[in-house]
């Protein structure tokens, strides 16, 4: 029998003689305990997606003219029974919870299509959005913590908290709306507001990602840069520290390979667990810079009731989440060899 | 019936004339007495640059519409913003702008300043008999040409299956519910469209209708090819017409793209190649988006949006006029206290008007009682400003008499009357604030009459309780039809499709029915006038706080709108962006 392993970012991870490792059993244990929660998240949003006031049985006989006919009682019956939410609420999460098992996210209320296609088209733009986010958040923020560990109570760690506390402190939507309002006024000019894939334009493309994501990643680098402060700060009162110093290494060397390495483990968790917070955040960027992502998805699927798609969105999201959480889990048990399961 | 009960001798012709003029100022009139002698495009036609700046016409209503000078340059791309994708797509049940109104088109259209009717795809409309009519259809109107079209002759066939569904007589074999085509009302009374040859058709109703030509100018009834129901009415990217544009890209959420129909059938039309709509859910960033000239025209614009606009692009023209749109608070007789029209007239003699619509709009706006002054019959501004309870002149008498009605209703100073305004809470619209002033106003008058907000977040909460009439006191925003009889039928007869309220009075609805079947213009002017009188003294169902400014901003290169500029063109833009055109200046 060949030897087990699990292999996790190109590196084989503990291996066990040929049997399944801790660090497999670990995951494996975790994802059958996912199957629960994703349930009762089901069941959860299936349930509170029609407790929002009005249904879109109201919207599609406001739209239809029904005005009239709504009081008489007529036609809503028979919209309702159209969309199989004349159903008990309890028939409908166990036939959506039968259709997800196989894939089967349902369809638009409104168009008839697929959810999962729906989602299909706008998971790539919120993606990428997320992906400069958190790539400019690292290349960011972590410097920035760098240097202000480093250079404590000084001018330069004032300037840089002041800007990360100022990062934290003002509304996404603030920043992004005078991304897209100050230009306009100043010199007349503002972010592009019409979509282009990057296939079609992959400069134009990525003329509209970098804005919104960088709305996101300021938010998300202040309080990286934060976090990688303090953990500097801590690692660089250690003792295995000041021995490096000792030995007569150079400071540069001792701060990038000594101490930045050990301090960016919490940072690294952190930062998994933030990603996820992104999506909130695409939801206010995607429409202030009208793009087409899984957030305005959202939006204008709640406002219009259309259940299947909300559903569909905060079910996928809520597996990625989950999925997100243990990667995170993993990694740090990777990062730290002392908290890797047993 | 004959046409004998109309007046003896009564002549073909002036019974037309009685129908049509009952939507026309006199500046209308001879135009329709020319009614089936002008070509579609010649109407059009003759209109342009007739307009110019600040120059009150027709319905004597002030009108901004600069001309812009300059030689025209054909073709480009003109861009517009909207704020999501529209979701229904059948034109005679949608209550919301649809892709109709770009690649349909509509049976006749109003002169946007006097209401007149001018031939478009229907070239003449006559009265054979009280409820026979006959229309004559444009030969050579061409559909899209995309399959299963392919570019053949829209005839009087077409039409006439347009009218039939428009009316709903085809909900049973489409199992659709009849009250699902809204715009029944517009062709009312309809039993039967025949079409006798390829350009005529005849239709017959259960009764007169004194609306039905006016009906047919309402963009919210396009016409479309007669296979569309085969076709369904799901995918836009299926859907063709004879409108100026046709459909070309549809990504919902991004983009909503046209193109030019090269064989449109008014000569010289449309003037833009392409007419592309780009959603932006934003206000800030639409606003941004003309600024920084990725849209060529906003609408709806508040005063400091046209400030902040003027200061960054000084070229862009300003068009404003008084709107369709018209504000107003609408009392439940539902509820005991408003069943008593001492209250109800308290209430109308002691707001402020001026008060609420200066504090959103600030200036712009149209005094309005019972009917949108857009429409010919309906009293002017001025009028209903010199009225009791409107005039701010005499505003503290009419409060005292305010006060003293409702002492005699038994609510001294409101005292016993507890009721909600139920609105939608959107940012950026007039409702907050109107209910807030409204609220302010009517505690300062009645110092015991308790009054609540309750707002909602969004429409599909809002419109729970509002069609249910679940509620003491609504407000919002409506939409004048393009007809004063059709508007008082669905807002104030009893069981009309708007009359939220579930007002009733016998005599209102006999006026109603009266209105309705009556086709001389005198008469039907007559009974409208009773009715204007009427609401403001004796029914008084609810409180119009006026017509609210239409404000519309064009890229300085963009010509042709001041053509368009007006009340009654239509509702959307979809209609008019034929008619304008780029300029090298």
């Amino acid at each position: 029998m060949p030897a087990a392993s699990v292999v996790y970012a190109g590196r084989r991870l503990i291996t066990n003689g040929g049997g399944v490792t801790g660090m497999a059993k670990y995951v494996l244990r975790r994802l059958i305990g996912m199957v629960p929660t994703w349930l009762i998240i089901m069941f959860m949003v299936v349930f509170m997606v029609r407790l929002i006031p009005g249904s879109i049985v109201d919207l599609l006989l406001q739209d239809q003219g029904g005005g009239g006919s709504y009081q008489a009682g007529i036609d809503r019956a028979q919209v309702e029974h159209r969309l199989g939410l004349d159903q008990p609420v309890y028939v409908q999460y166990v036939k959506y919870v039968a259709g997800v098992a196989q894939g089967n996210l349902g369809a638009s209320l409104w168009d008839q299509q697929s959810v999962v296609s729906l989602i299909a088209q706008r998971v790539p733009v919120t993606a990428q959005v997320a992906l400069v986010a958190i790539i400019t958040s690292v290349f960011v923020s972590i410097p920035i913590g760098v240097i202000s560990a480093v250079r404590r109570d000084s001018p330069v760690d004032y300037l840089l908290r002041s800007i990360s506390i100022l990062g934290i402190s003002v509304p996404g939507f603030a920043i992004g709306t005078a991304i897209v309002i100050f230009p306009t006024l100043w010199w007349g000019v503002t972010v592009s507001f019409k979509y282009v894939s990057f296939a079609e334009d992959p400069i134009g493309h990525l003329k509209l990602i970098i804005p919104p994501a960088m709305v996101l990643g300021v938010q998300l680098s202040a309080s990286v840069a934060r976090l990688t402060r303090t953990m500097m700060l801590e690692v660089l009162q250690e003792d295995y520290i000041r021995t490096a110093r000792a030995k007569g290494l150079q400071e540069p060397k001792i701060v990038v390979k000594h101490a930045l390495k050990n301090a960016l483990i919490p940072v690294v968790t952190v930062l998994g667990i933030q990603i996820t917070n992104l999506l909130g955040g695409s939801v206010i960027t995607e429409t202030i810079f009208a793009l087409p992502g899984l957030g305005r998805l959202m939006v204008s699927s709640i406002g219009a009731r259309d259940y299947p798609v909300v559903q569909g969105i905060v079910v996928l999201t809520a597996i990625f989440v989950m999925c997100m959480n243990l990667a995170v889990d993993v990694s740090y048990g990777y990062l730290d060899p002392r908290a890797r399961p047993a | 019936m004959t046409i004998e009960q109309f007046g003896g001798r009564v002549s073909r012709r002036s019974v037309l004339e009685g129908i049509g003029v009952g939507a026309l100022g006199l500046a209308g009139a001879a135009l329709l007495g020319c009614g089936g002698t002008k070509s579609g495009g010649e109407a059009g036609g003759a209109s342009s640059g007739a307009l110019g700046a600040n120059q009150p016409k027709g319905t004597g209503l002030p009108l901004t519409a600069p001309v812009v000078q300059g030689k025209e340059k054909a073709g480009g791309t003109f861009t517009e913003h909207t704020t999501s994708s529209y979701t229904q797509h059948d034109p005679h049940t949608a209550l919301a702008t649809n892709i109709w109104h770009v690649i349909g088109d509509k049976g006749l259209e109003p002169d946007p300043q006097t209401a007149a009717i001018r031939p478009h795809v229907l070239t003449s409309w006559e009265v054979a008999d009280p409820t026979t009519l006959v229309f004559k259809v444009k030969p050579g109107i061409k559909t899209h040409n995309m399959a299963p079209w392919n570019g053949r002759d829209f005839t009087a066939e077409d039409v006439a299956w347009n009218l039939e569904r428009i009316g709903g007589l085809y909900a049973e074999k489409l199992k659709v519910p009849a009250a699902s085509f809204q715009r029944a009302s517009m062709v009312a009374n309809i039993t039967k469209a025949q079409a006798v040859d390829p350009t005529t058709v005849k239709v017959t109703l259960s009764k007169p209708n004194s609306s039905f030509f006016n009906g047919l100018m309402d963009t919210r009834v396009p016409f479309a090819p007669k296979e569309m129901d085969d076709i369904g009415w799901n995918d836009p990217l299926k859907m063709g017409g004879i409108g100026p544009f046709q459909i070309s890209e549809w990504v919902k959420d991004q983009k909503m793209n046209y193109k030019k129909n090269p064989n449109y059938f008014r000569p010289n039309e449309p003037h833009f190649d392409n007419f592309n709509w780009t959603i932006i859910p934003d206000r800030a960033s639409a606003v941004a988006a003309f600024i920084s000239g990725q849209t060529n025209m906003i609408s709806a614009l508040n005063q400091l949006e046209i400030d902040q606009i003027k200061k960054t692009k000084p070229d862009a023209n300003l068009y404003s006029w008084i709107d369709s749109n018209w504000h107003h608070f609408r009392p439940s007789v539902e509820y005991a206290p408003f069943k008593d029209i001492r209250v109800r007239k308290a209430l109308q003699l002691a707001i402020d008007y001026a008060q609420i619509m200066d504090g959103f709009y600030g200036s712009g706006w149209g005094y309005q009682a019972a009917l949108n002054p857009g429409f010919p019959d309906a009293w002017k501004p001025e009028k209903v400003k010199s009225l009791a309870g409107y005039n701010p002149d005499t505003k503290a008498a009419d409060r005292a008499e305010a006060q003293k009605l409702l002492t005699a209703a038994g609510f001294p100073n409101g005292k016993g009357i507890d009721f909600q305004i139920i609105f939608q809470n959107t940012s950026g619209t007039a409702y907050p604030e109107n209910c807030q002033r409204f609220q302010a106003q009517m505690q300062q008058v009645f110092p015991e009459m308790k009054i609540g907000l309750k707002p909602y977040a969004d429409n599909a909460s809002f419109s729970v309780p509002q069609a249910k009439g679940d509620f003491q006191m609504v407000s919002y925003v409506i939409t004048a039809a393009p007809d004063s009889v059709i508007e008082m039928q669905s807002q104030y007869y009893t069981g009309g499709s708007r009359n939220y309220g579930h007002f009733s009075d016998k005599n209102l609805d006999a006026l109603i029915d009266k209105a309705q079947v009556e086709l001389k213009m005198d008469a039907r002017n007559a009974l409208m006038e009773e009715f204007q009188t009427k609401f403001t003294t004796e029914w008084v169902p609810m409180y119009v706080l006026g017509a609210q400014p239409a404000r519309v901003m064009m890229q300085g290169n963009v010509a042709g709108y001041d053509t368009t500029a007006g009340t009654w063109y239509g509702y959307s833009a979809s209609t008019k962006a034929c008619r304008w055109f780029y300029v090298d200046k």
